[in-house]
């Protein structure tokens, strides 16, 4: 609201002015430094939750218990799910919101400002909360990410601290999404039309009406969790009359548009980054949009396929299984309008363009195999083996979290004023890229093969591939730290940026100076430079 | 912003006061609406609809 926007500066005239120390960052309601704190924050919890990975693949490295008893080892997978899902990607996607969403449709700042600080704040208490966990007595959550009952309602103490962490992540979100939407619906500069938008604030559009849908149906799941295990309810438990079966279902009407919370806003990134060294407009801006739209409104209407194996009509399985393919549709016209945004470009492999490029590769290959998946009697087989960590590390990893470097790459120069080191990039993208195939890939192999996934121990017939996957997960892990290194390196002593660092670059952000000043637009763009901006 | 702030009862004041009360109404919606989808799963699940 325009007033809070206002609010800390009615008694000061120099607009540059920012408040200093501890209390800029605890007191933050420019846009600018909550989306570093929320991209801080994801990277640390990209790390601990990389920590808990590394954990998980020592102890699949051989066959046998080689370092972790098995509770602890599911606290790993259970948690390190939670960590990357709620404290890694999504965080990440609404710190590059709150940097790129005012200065592309030429806003001074987020719409709701104190809200915008009160929704990062929530998080590192909630991490702190569900880390908590493992110092009480019954140690962590360890029964999935999932939350299945009734294994989940077996948990220690830790139970409602867990309960409590997620409502508060929720919370986060959904106030998160209500700013992105309020923001880009009333902010955006006079004569940027919705159309005119780039399509990270399109997808970032779409993504945050999913969250507000869908984050209260997780709430309420977890509440019906807690009232089960405390106050004597029983909505999933058989024994009183209620049905387990309904939790799936609940949590998968979150789960799965979840997913494509996870994964919207990356396209909406890689169809900037694509068109930007192509030195070519995106092919079929439009069609993108409409694309999005509908990817997010078949994704309510799958979510079953999750839960094949529980028994469901016929008819059941066939809908969510023509359902889920239907969402091939929508995601192939994205992946030929990048092919056809490339065709004939005069392309450069400057760092975000690779991690672009492998996006629109590795990200595709998910894209198979949730196809297989979604096949009912081969599902029959896959499911809960390593085909399924397979494809959906596919689309998390090489998809949403090399969008998210991409994303760092590619806007780096103008939050920062400096470059980053281009061979010290690539070398990261290599390392990256060569790590994550080798870490993934050979889990297709072993699921096919029919390992179970969520187990510390395994017969020897799985021995040699896991070996090879742990490996790629070290290599893999360990190049992260280039990644830090690249961006503390830049931040340091890059060398200065120009205004605009890529010549195909188009957008708002652009337009501004190099590095962005701390209030984005404070007057408007003229409608010259947004018709400059605008040319997608 | 400057200009925006010392412009109160101006027309582009009044601009600035309809935004604020534009911003304020979405967000509230848009509150509901969450609240609504919260205690709505609730309520189905207390009522039994269930497969
Ligand atoms: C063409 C698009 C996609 C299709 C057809 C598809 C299909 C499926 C199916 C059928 C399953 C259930 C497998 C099983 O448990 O037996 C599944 C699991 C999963 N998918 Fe996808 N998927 C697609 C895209 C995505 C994307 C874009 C993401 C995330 C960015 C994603 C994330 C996941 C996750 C996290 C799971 C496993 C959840 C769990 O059991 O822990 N999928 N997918
Ligand atoms: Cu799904």
């Amino acid at each position: 609201m325009a007033n809070t926007i206002h609010a800390d500066h009615a008694h000061d005239h120099d607009h540059d002015h920012k408040p200093h120390g501890l209390k800029r960052w605890l007191f933050a309601t420019n846009h600018k430094d909550i989306g570093t704190m929320y991209l801080v924050f994801a990277l640390v919890m990209f790390f601990m939750g990389g920590a808990m990975a590394l954990v998980i693949r020592a102890e699949l490295f051989q066959p046998g218990l080689q370092f972790v008893d098995p509770q602890f080892f599911n606290s790993m997978t259970t948690v390190h799910a939670l960590l990357m899902i709620f404290g890694g990607v999504m965080p990440a996607w609404t710190g590059l919101a709150n940097w790129m969403i005012p200065m592309q449709v030429g806003a001074p700042d987020m719409a709701l400002p104190r809200l915008n600080n009160f929704s990062f704040w929530i998080l590192p208490f909630a991490f702190t909360l569900l880390l908590l966990t493992f110092v009480v007595p019954g140690g962590a959550p360890a029964g999935g990410w999932t939350l299945y009952p009734p294994l989940v309602l077996q948990m220690g103490d830790g139970f409602p601290l867990m309960i409590f962490a997620i409502h508060l992540m929720g919370a986060s979100s959904i106030l998160g999404a209500i700013n992105v939407i309020v923001t880009i619906m009333n902010m955006r500069a006079p004569g940027m039309g919705l159309l005119n938008m780039p399509l990270f604030c399109w997808t970032w559009l779409i993504t945050a009406y999913l969250l507000i849908a869908v984050m209260p149906v997780l709430a309420g799941a977890v509440t019906m969790l807690l009232t089960d295990h405390f106050f004597g309810t029983s909505f999933f438990s058989a024994a009183g009359g209620g049905d387990p079966v309904m939790f799936q279902h609940i949590f998968w009407f979150f789960g799965h548009p979840e997913v494509y919370i996870l994964i919207l806003p990356a396209f909406g990134i890689v169809s900037e980054i694509i068109p930007a060294f192509s030195r070519k407009p995106l092919f079929g801006y439009e069609t993108m949009v409409y694309a999005s739209a509908s990817i997010a409104f078949l994704s309510f209407i799958v979510w079953a396929h999750h839960m094949f194996t529980v028994g469901m009509p016929l008819a059941g399985q066939l809908f969510f299984m023509l359902s889920t393919m239907l969402i091939a549709v929508p995601t192939g016209v994205k992946v030929f309008n990048w092919c056809a945004t490339m065709w004939k470009g005069s392309i450069t492999f400057e760092t975000p363009m690779l991690f672009a490029i492998a996006f629109l590769f590795l990200f595709t290959i998910g894209g198979f195999s949730g196809l297989m998946l979604a096949v009912v009697p081969a599902d029959f087989q896959y499911h809960d083996t390593y085909f399924v960590v397979a494809h959906f590390h596919y689309v998390l990893v090489p998809g949403a979290v090399f969008a998210i470097m991409a994303g760092v790459y590619y806007w780096l120069p103008k939050w920062t004023g400096r470059m980053y080191d281009e061979k010290l990039g690539k070398a990261h993208f290599w390392c990256s890229t060569i790590g994550v195939n080798v870490l993934f890939f050979p889990q297709h192999f072993l699921g096919l093969a029919g390992m179970p996934r969520r187990i510390p121990d395994y017969s020897t017939q799985f021995a040699d591939w896991n070996m090879v996957s742990s490996v790629g997960a070290f290599i893999f892990g360990f190049s992260q730290l280039l990644f830090v290194a690249v961006v503390w390196k830049a931040a340091r002593s890059g060398a200065p940026a120009p205004q605009r660092p890529w010549e195909g670059a188009h957008g708002l952000e652009w337009e501004l100076p190099t590095p962005a000043p701390y209030h984005s637009w404070e007057t408007p763009p003229p409608p010259s430079v947004i018709a400059r901006g605008a040319e997608h | 912003m400057a200009e925006r702030m010392g412009s109160e009862g101006t027309a582009a004041g009044q601009d600035d006061r309809d935004r604020a009360r534009r911003v304020r109404r979405n967000a509230i919606v848009l509150g509901l609406v969450a609240l609504a989808f919260y205690v709505g799963f609730i309520l189905m699940a207390v009522t039994g609809v269930r497969g």
